[in-house]
């Protein structure tokens, strides 16, 4: 009789454990549910991921340069001297956390769709004013007052390039044989046959006095020399840091060859002029100055080979 | 009263369903009133942003402006929003063109028909989707008027343009853009 009420008294108790650990699993989680709708972050986190990735998904149509400066609304169980959120951008989505990030508990994420041509890499930013920025092929999210950014043109210039095609390299002057021989050899693979047709000219000179520039051409390949140009030159003050690299559309006025570079040159120019318009390839002309030259020929001709695959969209 | 239910429990079936059913009320007692108060709480705090529509302006906005089906000069890398290139109008190159890391995001399906006969019809000349299976389950529902965070809405936009086609002489002559973009519930 005894042990009979024992273990009846046991299974009732057991039950009632488990009770009250499944109202307090429920309790808890109703808590945060609350928590959450009650301290606002949760609706902010939202409506502020939905707008800004509405807007980098505009800012990525891609047709020229934007900015937009974007003021959060103060939080009123925020501290006037403390920032509300944190946001980072991605890739591919805009995510926004309650600050510290490393606090918070969830964030709230967005995606948008990046143009091909536009370059993100990941940025976070902890801040109650936003500048989403889309300039060239720079896309950002930062705190920062918008200046003018150092970047090139985001149009597309991709383009198959192989053993049917041909990048031209040419010296105008015999100090710069090594330059033009490194990159034709070191480009070899994608266009070195005589017969092919020419997709790119680049030619070398030598000028004591001047500055390191890049002239490139004016007609309609303007702009896609231009945009091979600003990259080159952006590349090589890179690696080279105490480097600047001018570049220059060309105007015949404004370029100074010595007299055996110039007959190379004009020969040069009047070839291509005998192909039809749209037979002509951009050319760069590419002048270096006493400190360039210090520059092997090989890691100069690598860096050209590497922003050339890229503009190719080869890379 | 312990020892009569233990008892009971053991010993009879009466017993047994008596003391199911007992408990059977505790539990849907304390589950409809867990239920109300969620309700109450999620009815008068105001969490949600619908941005539905706005989210399908966005989309259809981007389609018509962007290089997505647009004709872009060769030369001069400009954008004609307005010139319909007829050669981008498919379902590679449009998801290329505009892709969501996300699958159940906005969807569209591009149409361009001819613009309107003397008796008011069009003549279908071509169609492409951007994130074609979401679309066409997201369509399905729609149209089979099935509503909740499952379904979607829809927005149809119409375009006056030009028709860009290399095989077709002249290769330019007008016709209408029909942008629909559906973008689901949640």
């Amino acid at each position: 009789m005894f042990r009979k009420n024992k273990r009846g008294m046991e299974d009732k108790l057991y039950f009632l454990i488990w009770e009250m650990i499944a109202l307090g699993i429920v309790v808890i989680l109703l808590t945060m549910s609350v928590h959450g709708i009650a301290s606002n972050s949760s609706y902010w986190k939202k409506y502020y991921a939905v707008d800004v990735g509405l807007m980098a998904d505009i800012e990525n149509i891609n047709q020229g340069d934007f900015v937009i400066n974007y003021a959060l609304k103060p939080q009123e169980d925020v501290p006037q001297n403390q920032v509300a959120f944190e946001f980072v951008l991605n890739k591919n989505r805009i995510e926004v956390y309650t600050a510290p990030k490393e606090d918070s508990r969830s964030s709230y994420t967005w995606p948008y769709a990046k143009a091909k041509t536009v370059m993100v890499s990941d940025q976070f930013v902890i801040s109650d004013f936003l500048v989403l920025s889309k300039i060239g092929t720079d896309f950002r999210l930062g705190t920062y007052e918008p200046k003018y950014l150092e970047t090139c043109a985001s149009f597309d210039t991709a383009k198959t390039i192989d053993k049917t095609t041909k990048i031209r390299s040419t010296a105008l002057t015999p100090d710069v044989k090594e330059y033009a021989q490194s990159f034709t050899s070191i480009i070899g693979e994608y266009g070195s046959e005589t017969t092919s047709t020419t997709v790119l000219s680049v030619l070398w000179y030598h000028a004591p006095k001047a500055n390191f520039t890049i002239t490139y051409s004016d007609d309609a390949t303007r702009l896609r020399a231009e945009k091979l140009s600003c990259m080159l030159a952006k590349k090589y003050s890179q690696t080279n840091i105490n480097s600047t690299v001018q570049t220059q559309v060309y105007a015949p006025s404004t370029l100074e060859l010595s007299m055996t570079a110039n007959t190379t040159f004009v020969k040069y120019l009047n070839d291509r002029a005998l192909l039809a318009p749209d037979a002509r390839e951009p050319w760069i002309l590419i002048t270096l100055d006493d400190d360039a030259l210090k520059t092997d020929a090989n890691t100069f001709a690598g860096i050209i080979k590497t922003e050339v695959l890229t503009y190719y969209g080869m890379k | 009263m312990s020892k009569r239910i233990s008892n009971q429990m053991r010993n009879n079936r009466k017993g047994q369903a008596e003391y199911l059913l007992e408990n059977a009320f505790r539990i849907g007692f304390l589950m409809i009133a867990l239920l109300a108060f969620f309700l109450l709480i999620t009815y008068y705090i105001n969490n949600k942003a619908d941005t539905r529509l706005l989210q399908a302006e966005t989309f259809a906005n981007r389609i018509v402006y962007s290089d997505a089906i647009m004709y872009q000069d060769e030369k001069t890398f400009r954008i004609y929003p307005g010139i319909v290139d007829l050669a981008k109008v498919n379902d590679t190159r449009l998801d290329k063109s505009i892709s969501y890391s996300a699958t159940r995001h906005a969807a569209a399906k591009i149409k361009i028909v001819s613009k309107p006969q003397q008796d008011g019809t069009a003549i279908f000349i071509k169609d492409a989707y951007i994130n074609r299976n979401t679309f066409e389950n997201l369509y399905n529902m729609i149209t089979a008027r099935i509503y909740g965070k499952g379904s979607g809405i829809q927005v149809i936009k119409e375009f006056p343009v030009t028709c860009y086609d290399t095989t077709s002489t002249p290769p330019y002559y007008y016709c209408t853009l029909i942008v629909e973009v559906i973008v689901p519930n949640s």
